[in-house]
């Protein structure tokens, strides 16, 4: 048996070579699915809110429907019946900005933060809000200031992306490529997460043919990312 | 929790999560050894081996330094690369491949019925229960707050769960030629495959990252740091001496604390200002004696033998059985002499058999791995 040789090139950047999209996604189905049963049985917060990135994770790249609905249903419960559990409240923060209700993630945030949420997760989901409503100086300033993680390759590549959109060119290749070379295990799933969001920060700036390059390197790792697929076709 | 979630590099994919390995000679078979190398901390059904990893376990002879150290020679080791293909859509398993030797190939699949059972080498690749068995809350409680904080019984975390295993059988002087030493000594690491290959992790003895290198506010020389993905990186039958600088530091503050658990002193520092244990647990692999036949709770009883001068009784190794973290707790705290140590659970829900592949069958519906406690490490 030949070791695989397939591994996506970005703009002279080597990239790492991934497990397949097919066994990265049978194990995130898998996991997802004991979680679903465990939380189903016990309804335990932890559970619930790993089930909850669990969904949004596979959201992320299906973009199916059901599993944002279910993360949107569990994390209600999570903040009906343990209101003072700030885990619960920062879980549903984060579903609540991807599906841009942030009137809703603010007060979720705030009760999160009245509850002893660490400074970080609240850093990071208010960093995401002023992202997600365009205020990219904010976010960035935030993130930066607070520190939170930044040599994790992936805050490293959402510097990255927002420094694309306030035209820092420079900054930003200097941020995505070292994201890059710090991105040191096999799973493709952040990866492609990472590049998906480059490729889409490059579109809103106007660099169409570098966002196309990034969502192809998302497609060679997982073929069927149907929003890199999409964008890719539009 | 022996070696589940035991780096942040790890925590974020669990096909290059080494929880444990075993060594031990195949019970009422002579003449054959068995390594199982156990990943992905609560797998569930359908959990899949990585197509871009290499799983490698490496056997090499090993010496009684004049110090009474047991130091493998790595340069003499064996290698056992697998590897596996992508899942097959009509079946969801895998083919794997398994290599050693230099030039020896064995091809086999994922499942039971895809075993392979040869003279030289048996293999078997696939989800199991998870054989190790602990009282995790109990053993955090104990470091954080400095107090034996056991209970009898106690509650295991592992109870119920799965891992994804690879069981290696091996006729030991065809294989390895084991008449060159009496001691083998036995790593487990996951590495990228392709040139160069970079390693995700690594594995000797049990609780060596999570519990003996854990950052419990004891080590000055690095405080704050958590060493255990740099341990991960080294190779180890070969570190660093930087690198074992940083871990016998932390080793002596940790030692020095688990030592103090029960208010009296069963090692006392050498004149080097040293824990007696720590040059031994720095060389982080499993030692077995190869000659003796098999044998329960051997665990550390090699390296117990070599410090205290008075040879081992048993082959050493680890049985899938054992129970490590009683045997380990009651010697770092008590000494090879003192008072047991006893973490209340003294068995897996269902324990491991006799017969390859030696692990339980997959629970169907494992529970949900209780991992909040064990992420961060303890102050």
């Amino acid at each position: 048996m030949n070791p695989r040789t397939e591994r996506a090139d970005l703009d002279g950047w080597c990239l790492p070579l991934c497990t397949s999209s097919s066994i990265a996604l049978a194990n995130l189905d898998a996991q997802t699915a004991g979680l679903a049963q465990h939380y189903t049985q016990f309804g335990r917060t932890d559970v619930g809110a790993r089930l909850t990135n669990a969904l949004l994770a596979r959201h992320s790249i299906t973009s199916d429907p059901w599993d944002l609905t279910a993360a949107d249903r569990i994390t209600a419960e999570l903040v009906s019946r343990t209101s003072a559990d700030p885990t619960a409240w920062i879980t549903r923060a984060h579903v609540t900005t991807t599906t841009h209700r942030f009137a809703e993630t603010m007060q979720a945030l705030a009760l999160a933060a009245h509850h002893g949420a660490t400074t970080e997760a609240l850093v990071e989901e208010r960093a995401d809000v002023l992202e997600a409503c365009g205020h990219s100086p904010a976010a960035l300033r935030l993130r930066l200031a607070q520190g939170t993680a930044p040599t994790e390759p992936q805050q490293m590549a959402r510097i990255a992306c927002l420094h694309v959109s306030m035209g820092n060119d420079e900054e930003a290749r200097d941020a995505i490529g070292e994201a890059l070379r710090r991105y040191a295990i096999p799973s493709p799933l952040p990866l492609t997460a990472m590049l998906y969001n480059w490729g889409h920060a490059l579109q809103h700036a106007g660099q169409h043919e570098e966002a196309m390059t990034a969502y192809r390197a998302v497609l060679a790792y997982v073929p069927a990312h149907s929003r890199a697929l999409r964008a890719l076709s539009e | 929790m022996s070696d589940h979630l035991s780096s942040l590099r790890a925590i974020q994919d669990p096909v290059i999560d080494l929880t444990d390995l075993y060594f031990f000679p195949v019970p009422d078979v002579p003449g054959r050894l068995a390594v199982v190398l156990n990943l992905f901390p609560g797998a569930q059904p359908g959990a899949a081996f990585s197509d871009a990893v290499l799983y490698r376990i490496r056997l090499a002879p090993a010496d009684i330094g004049p110090d009474a150290v047991v130091r493998a020679r790595g340069e003499d080791a064996v290698s056992f690369d697998v590897t596996f293909t992508d899942i097959e859509a009509d079946t969801g398993d895998q083919s794997g491949a398994l290599g050693y030797g230099g030039d020896r190939a064995v091809a086999f699949r994922t499942g039971e019925k895809g075993a392979v059972r040869e003279s030289a080498v048996s293999i078997f690749a696939g989800l199991r229960r998870d054989p190790f068995f602990m009282d995790v809350k109990s053993e955090i409680r104990t470091r954080a707050t400095r107090r034996l904080a056991f209970t009898a019984p106690g509650v295991d975390a592992v109870a119920g769960q799965n891992v994804l295993s690879i069981v290696l059988e091996l006729d030991s002087d065809a294989v390895l030629g084991t008449g060159r030493s009496a001691l083998w000594a036995a790593t487990g690491e996951s590495l990228s495959r392709g040139t160069p290959a970079a390693r995700f992790e690594r594995i000797g003895r049990p609780e060596a990252k999570n519990v003996l290198l854990s950052v419990n506010g004891n080590d000055t020389v690095n405080a704050t740091v958590d060493l255990r993905d740099l341990y991960n990186l080294d190779d180890p039958f070969d570190v660093p001496p930087e690198s074992a600088a940083a871990y016998r530091a932390r080793l002596d503050a940790n030692l020095a604390m688990f030592d103090q658990l029960d208010d009296a002193i069963a090692w006392p520092f050498t004149d080097g200002q040293h824990h007696p244990l720590t040059e031994t647990l720095l060389h982080d692999h499993l030692v077995l004696d190869v000659a003796k036949p098999f044998g329960e709770h051997g665990y550390l009883d090699v390296e117990r033998g070599a410090l205290t001068g008075r040879g081992h009784e048993t082959c050493g190794g680890r049985w899938l059985n054992d129970d490590v973290i009683d045997i380990l707790y009651s010697v770092i705290v008590g000494g090879w002499n003192g008072r047991p140590v006893r973490d209340g659970v003294d068995a897996a829900v269902i324990p491991a058999s006799r017969a390859f592949p030696y692990l339980a069958a997959a629970n169907p519906a494992p529970p949900a791995l209780e991992v909040g406690a064990i992420l961060e490490p303890s102050d």
